[in-house]
C-alpha cells in the first residue's frame, strides 16, 4: 500500500513538474514581450534604463536556462513571482481570487451532478421511445451552446424581464445562482451524456440478462446493478470536470462581471501577464492530479477488477481524451 | 407441488399424458431493425417440454433457437417482438403477463443459463450476493445472513470448491468454469420446474463442458427439473436430451425423441446437419456420409476418403518438411517470472502430410503455430522449415547477419502461408477479394499484373468461388466464403506448408464440414502440407493424418490418428476424447435402435 | 481543412470506406457504385429530420462562408445612424446595432472568419495529434512513452486554459486565436491516433499480410494507415462544434479580431452592454453558433454511428 501510494505521488509530481515545465516554455519561449506591455506598448516612451530596470527585476536578461532553473526554485516553493502589471505577488493574486470562484464551481458541480446524473438516469429508465430521444436530446443541446450566450440569456430573461435575480456582481447567494446554472449547464451536459452512454451499455450486457432472469425487477436492475457499472467511466471523468470548471468559469465570470480567479485569469491573458497565467496552468494542473489521486482510491473500492499498479493518470487522461468533445 | 415433479421420473420418453409444462405454439418473433424494417426472426414456431423432460433445441447460428428461448423468459433483445403464437407456462400463457408477474416466474418459475459464463455475472458483485439475489427477490430468504447461507449451500451443491470461500469472492477471480457453475447455481438456486440453458457451455473447453453438463443434469434429475437445452452441438443433444427440436431459419423443421431424428432424421435439414456434423464415431468420411455434405461440397466431400488409415504416416518419407526440437517459447509475466506457453516442443511434418495440433485453451498450441511461421521468437530450440533453420534468422538465436536473415526469411513467408481462424477478423475489410487473393503475389513480385489476375481467377476456382466475387469486399460475404477467400490467398504463392489456426471455429457446422473438405482436397490435388491446429478432435479426425496433443505446453501424445482415437496411451488423450459430445448415445442406437422409435427408414 | 468542411453534408458517403488503395475496377462499375452510396445517402439523411435540417443549416453556414454576398449585400461595417438600435424587422432581420449597423449582414460576414478559423484549429489539431500519434504508435518503445508523457501532461490543462496561455504567448488576433484552439485539442487525437494505429497492428489481417510476406513498409500503408484513420477523422467531424465554441469563447473575451471586424463570438460580446435594451444584438449571433455547434455535432454523430454499422 505503501508504494503504491508512492508510486502514485511520484507520477503526480511528475505531471505538476511537466505542466510547470510546459507552460514555461510556451509562455517565455514564444515571441512576445511582456515589458513592452508594462510600459506603454508601441507608443512608449519609457527611458532605456527605465526598460533595463523592469528587465532586471524580472530576470528577463539572464540565459534561459538560469531563469528556467531560477523560476523552478522558486515555484517548488510556491513562489510563482510577481504580476508584471500590479506588482502583487502571484501567489497571494490567486489565492485572494480562489474562494469566490471555488464557491461558484462547488455550486456548479452539485447542480451538474444531480441534474446531469438525473436526466440520464431518467432517459434510460424510461419506456417511452419518444420520451427518452427528448430526454437524451437535453444534454446534446447543453454541450452545443455557447456558454456566454447562454449566461447572457439568463440575465435577458431572469434578470431585466423578470427582475428575479441580480444580473451581476459578488453579492451573496442570488447573485451565484445564474453564474453557477450557466456553468453547469455544459459540464452537467457533459456528465449526463457519459452517463447515459454507460448506463445504455451497462444495461445491455449479459450479466443483465441474467439479473433479469433471476426475476429482479426494473429498480433493482437499473440501480444495484447497472448504475454501479456505470458509475465508473463517469467517475473518471472528474478529473476533466474540475479543471473544465475552473476555466469556464473564466467565461461565466466576464459574463456575470463577478471578481475571481476566471476574472484575474482572463485579465492576465489580456495584458500578457504571465507569470499570473503560469501560476493558473500551474494550479489547474494541481487540481488535477489532486483529483485524480482520489479517485485512484475510490476506483478499487468500486470495481473489484481493477489491479493497484495500473498507472493512474493515463487512465484518467485516456478517458478525458474520450469525452473531452463535450468539454470546453 | 414440488412432491408432484419430484414424482415424476425424469427418465427420456415422450411426454406424459399430463399436461406439458411448457408449450410454445406458433410462435412469431421479429426484430425491428434501424431503418423501421421488420425481420422475422422466429416463424411458427412450435414445442413442448413436459415435467422432468429435457428437450434440446438444436440449429445453427440464426437458426431462431437463442430467440426462442428468450422469448419465454421474456428477455428478447431490444427491438425483438412476440408477433404471434403463444407460450404456456404451468397453466399460464406467459405473454399476457405483466412485467412484475413475469418476475415472479423468473426464478422460482423457470431459471436461465446464459451463454457465454464469462460476461454474464455482474463483474463488480461478489459471487455469494449475486447468488443470494435471487433469493431474495422472491422473497425464499428471511434474511440477508440466511440468504448467503444457502447461496453457499447452493454453490457446493453446483459442484464449486470451497463454496464458502467463493462466495466472498469476485467474477473475473474465478475460471470460466467456475463461472458456469456460479450461473447454475442462480438458475437453480429457487427450486425452479424448467431450466433454459442457452448454449450453456459453448464458451468453455471441452473437458469442463462435459463435466459442467454432467453436472446438471445430475442436479436436474434429483430435483425433477425439466430442461430446455439450447445448443448448435448435435452431440450435446444426442448425450443429453429426451427429445430433440430441430430449428433451421426461424422455423421448426423437425422434432422427436432424440434417438429417433439422430438415428433417422426426416427432414432433409437435419440430414445434412448430421452428416456435417464431425463426430469420432464417423467412419473416416467418404466411406459413409459423403453424399450429405449437401451442396456442392457434396462431390469433393469424397476426397477424404483413403485419409487415415491408409496412407497414413506410418512410413514416413525420410525428408521432412518441417521438424521442431526442443522448441521453447517463454513470455513475461507482470511479477517479473516467465510464463512458459511452449515447454520442450518436437514434431516433423512431411510433405503433403497433415499434422494436427490438438489442445484446449492455453495449451500453447497457437503459440507454436505462429512460431513455425516465424511471427514469434523462440526462446530455445530449433525449427527447420524446408532446409532453412528458421531458428537461425530471427530472435534470440539469431546467427545470420540482419540484411540477409531478413531476405531469407522473406523466401521462407512464400513457402509458409496461414489460414487463421477468424475469417471475419483475417481479411482487410478495405480490399477487394482479388486484391486479397494477390497480395502475397504482390508481396513477391511474382508476375506480372496480368499473371497475377489470371492466377487469382484460378485460385478462386480452386476453393469453388464464383469469379465474380472477385469485385466484392470482404463485408459482402459470408463467413464460409471468407475463409474460402483466406484459404485462396494462402495457396496463392504456391506454399509447401499452410498453417490453420482453427480455421474451423468460427464458422457454423455445415460450412465446416465444406471447408475441411475442401482442404483435404487441396491437398491431394498440390500436394501441400498442413500444420492444422484444433481443439476439436472431430475435426482433426477428418483431416489430419497424423495428430500431436498438447497441454499445457508439452505434446503428450503424437501418433497416427486413428491409433490416437482409438487406442490413445496418456490420460488427457483419453480424458479429451471422452469428453467429445455425442459419445454417451450414438452408439446407443447402432445397437438398441430397433426398440427405441422401431425401424429407422 | 475545407474538405472536413465539404464531407459534412453526406455522411454515410464518407463513412464507408473510400476506394480502395488500387483500384482497377472498371469505371462504370466505380461510378455505379457511387451513385448507389450517393443514394443511400441520401436516404438516410431523408429518414432523420434532425440530420435533414442540420444539413440545410451546415449548407447555409457555409455558403455565407464562401459567398456572403449572396445572404447579405450589405456593408457589415458602416451603418447608418438613424437606424441605430433597432429590433427585428423584414428590413433588418437581427434588428440593428448601436452604430446603426445590419445585424443580420455583419453575422453573415463573420461567418467566413469563425468558419476559418474553426477549420484552421481542427487542421492543426489533427495535424499535429495525428502524426504524434501516428510516429508514437509506429515506432513504439522510449518515443512512444517519450511522446504519450506529453499528452498526459497536456490533458492535465483544461483545454480553455490551455488555448489561454498559447494566446497570452502568442498574442491576439483571429489566427493566433485559431492556432491555440488546435493546438490545446492536439493531445487527444495524438491519443485516439495512437490507439487505432496499435489496433489496428494487432488486427489478425495485418498478421496476416506480414505472415503471407507483405514487408513492414507495405503493411503499414496498405493496411494500417488507411483502416486506423477513420476514427480519428470521425473525431476530427466531432472536433468541429467544440472548436467552435472554443473560437468563439476567446473572440468573445476579446482576444480574437480587431474591431470592427465582425466575428462571431466577438459580436455576441458587442451586445453585452444592450442586453437590457437591445436583446437582439446578443440573442441573434449567440442562436446562430449555437445551431451551427448543434448541426456539426448531430451531422458527426450520424458520421461516427454510421461508421459503427459499418464495422
Amino acid at each position: 500500500m505503501a508504494r503504491y501510494l508512492l508510486r502514485r505521488l511520484g507520477q503526480a509530481a511528475f505531471v505538476l513538474w511537466a505542466a510547470f515545465t510546459l507552460s514555461y516554455a510556451i509562455l517565455f519561449v514564444l515571441p512576445g514581450d511582456p515589458v513592452d506591455i508594462k510600459l506603454g506598448g508601441l507608443e512608449s516612451n519609457a527611458a532605456p534604463e527605465q526598460i533595463a530596470e523592469v528587465r532586471d527585476r524580472y530576470g528577463i536578461g539572464d540565459p534561459l536556462l538560469v531563469q528556467y532553473g531560477k523560476a523552478l526554485r522558486n515555484a517548488l516553493a510556491g513562489d510563482f513571482g510577481h504580476s508584471i502589471q500590479t506588482g502583487a505577488e502571484v501567489r497571494t493574486t490567486i489565492t485572494d481570487a480562489l474562494p469566490e470562484t471555488l464557491k461558484l464551481t462547488a455550486f456548479a458541480l452539485l447542480l451538474a451532478v444531480v441534474f446531469g446524473a438525473g436526466i440520464a438516469l431518467l432517459a434510460t429508465y424510461v419506456r417511452g421511445r419518444a420520451l427518452r430521444q427528448l430526454l437524451l436530446s437535453v444534454p446534446a443541446v447543453g454541450i452545443s451552446v455557447p456558454v456566454f450566450w447562454v449566461g447572457l440569456l439568463l440575465i435577458q430573461v431572469v434578470s431585466f424581464q423578470w427582475r428575479l435575480l441580480p444580473a451581476l456582481g459578488n453579492d451573496g447567494f442570488e447573485s451565484l445562482v445564474l453564474p453557477a446554472v450557466t456553468l453547469a449547464l455544459p459540464v452537467g451536459a457533459m456528465i449526463a451524456q457519459v452517463l447515459a452512454k454507460s448506463m445504455t451499455t451497462a444495461l445491455a450486457a449479459p450479466y443483465i440478462g441474467t439479473a433479469r432472469a433471476k426475476g429482479a425487477g426494473r429498480v433493482r436492475i437499473h440501480f444495484r446493478h447497472a448504475l454501479r457499472n456505470a458509475s465508473l467511466p463517469t467517475l473518471t471523468l472528474f478529473g476533466v470536470v474540475a479543471g473544465n470548471l475552473v476555466t469556464e468559469a473564466v467565461v461565466v465570470e466576464t459574463v456575470f462581471s463577478r471578481a475571481g480567479l476566471g476574472r484575474v485569469t482572463a485579465f492576465a491573458v489580456d495584458r500578457q501577464d504571465i507569470p499570473v497565467v503560469q501560476g493558473v496552468v500551474v494550479l489547474s494542473a494541481l487540481i488535477f492530479v489532486a483529483v485524480s489521486l482520489l479517485l485512484d482510491v475510490l476506483y478499487p473500492l468500486l470495481d473489484p477488477r481493477i489491479a493497484r499498479d495500473r498507472a493512474p493518470l493515463r487512465r484518467s487522461a485516456a478517458r478525458a481524451s474520450a469525452v473531452q468533445g463535450a468539454a470546453a | 407441488m414440488s412432491s408432484k415433479d419430484a414424482s415424476f421420473p425424469a427418465s427420456p420418453g415422450p411426454a406424459g399424458p399430463d399436461e406439458p409444462l411448457l408449450e410454445i405454439l406458433g410462435l412469431d418473433v421479429a426484430y425491428r431493425s434501424r431503418n423501421g424494417t421488420s425481420r422475422p426472426a422466429v416463424r411458427g414456431a412450435s414445442l413442448t417440454v413436459a415435467p422432468g423432460e429435457v428437450v434440446a433445441v438444436v440449429g445453427e447460428s440464426g437458426s431462431g433457437k437463442s430467440t426462442t428461448a428468450h422469448a419465454v423468459l421474456g428477455l428478447l433483445p431490444y427491438g425483438g417482438r412476440v408477433t404471434g403464437g403463444t407460450i404456456r407456462f404451468a397453466g399460464r400463457d406467459l405473454l399476457t403477463l405483466g412485467e412484475k408477474e413475469l418476475d415472479a416466474v423468473r426464478g422460482p418459475g423457470i431459471g436461465f443459463i446464459p451463454q457465454d459464463p464469462n460476461v454474464s455475472l455482474n463483474p463488480v458483485q461478489r459471487i455469494g450476493h449475486q447468488v443470494a439475489e435471487a433469493l431474495r427477490v422472491h422473497g425464499m430468504a428471511v434474511d440477508a445472513r440466511a440468504a448467503h447461507a444457502r447461496a453457499v449451500e447452493l454453490l457446493g451443491e453446483a459442484g464449486l470448491p470451497a463454496p464458502h470461500i467463493r462466495a466472498r469472492q469476485y467474477p473475473h477471480e474465478l475460471s470460466g468454469g467456475m463461472r458456469q457453475r456460479v450461473l447454475i447455481a442462480i438458475a437453480l438456486a429457487c427450486r425452479p420446474r424448467l431450466v433454459i440453458a442457452d448454449e450453456p457451455t459453448s464458451a468453455l473447453d471441452v473437458t469442463v463442458q462435459r463435466r459442467i453438463l454432467d453436472h446438471l443434469e445430475a442436479l436436474t434429475q434429483e430435483h425433477g427439473t425439466a430442461v430446455l437445452l439450447i445448443t448448435h452441438d448435435l452431440g450435446v443433444a444426442a448425450d443429453r436430451a429426451d427429445r430433440v427440436v430441430v430449428m433451421s431459419d426461424g422455423e421448426v423443421v423437425e422434432h422427436g425423441a432424440a434417438d429417433r431424428v439422430l438415428s433417422a432424421p426426416e427432414h432433409p435439414y437435419t440430414r445434412a446437419l448430421l452428416a456435417a456434423a464431425p463426430g469420432l464415431d464417423d467412419l473416416p468420411r467418404g466411406v459413409g456420409g459423403g453424399g450429405g455434405g449437401g451442396g456442392n461440397e457434396s462431390g469433393r466431400g469424397s476426397n477424404g476418403s483413403g485419409r487415415g488409415s491408409g496412407d497414413g504416416g506410418a512410413d514416413r518419407p525420410t525428408a521432412q518438411l518441417v521438424s521442431v526440437a526442443g522448441l521453447v517459447k517463454e513470455f513475461p509475466l507482470p511479477g517479473g517470472d516467465q510464463l512458459r506457453a511452449v515447454d520442450d516442443v518436437a514434431f516433423h511434418i512431411a510433405p503433403g502430410e497433415t499434422l494436427a495440433l490438438v489442445g484446449e485453451s492455453g495449451s500453447g498450441k497457437s503459440t507454436t503455430a505462429r512460431l513455425v511461421l516465424g511471427l514469434e521468437h523462440s526462446t530455445d530450440g530449433r525449427i527447420d522449415v524446408a532446409g532453412t533453420r528458421l531458428t537461425d534468422l530471427a530472435g534470440p538465436g539469431r546467427r545470420r547477419p540482419r540484411r540477409a536473415a531478413r531476405t531469407e526469411l522473406r523466401a521462407l513467408r512464400r513457402r509458409v502461408q496461414i489460414v487463421s481462424q477468424n475469417p471475419y477478423a483475417s481479411l482487410d475489410p478495405r480490399f477487394r477479394v482479388a486484391d486479397i487473393v494477390a497480395e502475397p503475389l504482390r508481396a513477391f513480385g511474382i508476375g506480372n499484373r496480368r499473371e497475377r489476375r489470371d492466377r487469382v481467377a484460378e485460385l478462386l476456382d480452386q476453393v469453388a468461388l464464383p469469379p465474380d466475387l472477385a469485385d466484392r469486399r470482404p463485408g459482402e460475404l459470408s463467413g464460409g466464403q471468407r475463409q474460402r477467400v483466406a484459404i485462396a490467398r494462402a495457396l496463392a504463392p504456391g506454399p509447401d506448408l499452410v498453417v490453420c489456426d482453427e480455421p474451423t471455429s468460427a464458422l457454423d457446422v455445415a460450412v465446416q464440414a465444406q471447408i475441411l473438405d475442401l482442404l483435404a482436397g487441396l491437398q491431394r490435388d498440390l500436394g501441400v502440407a498442413i500444420l492444422f491446429i484444433s481443439h476439436d478432435l472431430a475435426v482433426v479426425r477428418r483431416i489430419a493424418h497424423r495428430v500431436a496433443v498438447m497441454r499445457a505446453g508439452r505434446i503428450v501424445e503424437t501418433g497416427d490418428v486413428e491409433r490416437v482415437l482409438t487406442d490413445p496411451r496418456h490420460d488427457y488423450t483419453r480424458d479429451l476424447i471422452d469428453a467429445v459430445p455425442g459419445r454417451r448415445r450414438r452408439p446407443g442406437p447402432v445397437e438398441t435402435g430397433a426398440e427405441v422409435v422401431g425401424v429407422p427408414g | 481543412m475545407v474538405t472536413a468542411v465539404e464531407r459534412l453534408p453526406v455522411p454515410p458517403q464518407d463513412a464507408k470506406k473510400p476506394v480502395a488503395p488500387t483500384d482497377p475496377a472498371g469505371p462504370a462499375s466505380r461510378g455505379r457504385r457511387l451513385a448507389r452510396r450517393a443514394g443511400t445517402a441520401a436516404r438516410f439523411v431523408a429518414a432523420r429530420p434532425g440530420l435533414l435540417v442540420s444539413c440545410v443549416v451546415v449548407a447555409l453556414v457555409l455558403l455565407a462562408a464562401v459567398a456572403p454576398g449572396l445572404l447579405a449585400g450589405g456593408d457589415p461595417l458602416t451603418g447608418t445612424p438613424a437606424e441605430r438600435l433597432q429590433g427585428p424587422s423584414a428590413e433588418h432581420l437581427f434588428g440593428t446595432d448601436q452604430l446603426g449597423r445590419d445585424l443580420f449582414t455583419r453575422v453573415v460576414h463573420a461567418t467566413s472568419l469563425s468558419l476559418r478559423a474553426t477549420a484552421l484549429a481542427v487542421a492543426v489539431s489533427l495535424v499535429v495529434g495525428g502524426s504524434l500519434g501516428l510516429v508514437a504508435g509506429f515506432v513504439g518503445g522510449a518515443l512512444d512513452d517519450a511522446v504519450m508523457r506529453l499528452v498526459d501532461v497536456l490533458q492535465a490543462i483544461p483545454r480553455l486554459l490551455m488555448s489561454l496561455a498559447v494566446v497570452t504567448a502568442l498574442g491576439f488576433g483571429t489566427t493566433k486565436v485559431a492556432f491555440a484552439v488546435g493546438i490545446a485539442a492536439a493531445a487527444g487525437f495524438a491519443r485516439v491516433m495512437r490507439a487505432e494505429v496499435l489496433r489496428v497492428r494487432q488486427a489478425e489481417y495485418v498478421e496476416a499480410a506480414r505472415a503471407c510476406g507483405v514487408r513492414p513498409s507495405g503493411v503499414l500503408l496498405r493496411h494500417v494507415l488507411p483502416n486506423a484513420w477513420g476514427p480519428v477523422l470521425v473525431m476530427a467531424a466531432l472536433e468541429f462544434g467544440t472548436a467552435i465554441l472554443a473560437v468563439s469563447a476567446l473572440s468573445f473575451l476579446g482576444f480574437g479580431a480587431t474591431p470592427p471586424t465582425p466575428e462571431w463570438g466577438a459580436l455576441v460580446s458587442d451586445g453585452r452592454n444592450f442586453v437590457a435594451t437591445a436583446w437582439w444584438l446578443t440573442t441573434f449571433p449567440g442562436l446562430v453558433i449555437a445551431a451551427t455547434v448543434l448541426s456539426a455535432n448531430r451531422i458527426s454523430r450520424a458520421l461516427d454511428t454510421e461508421r459503427g454499422d459499418d464495422r
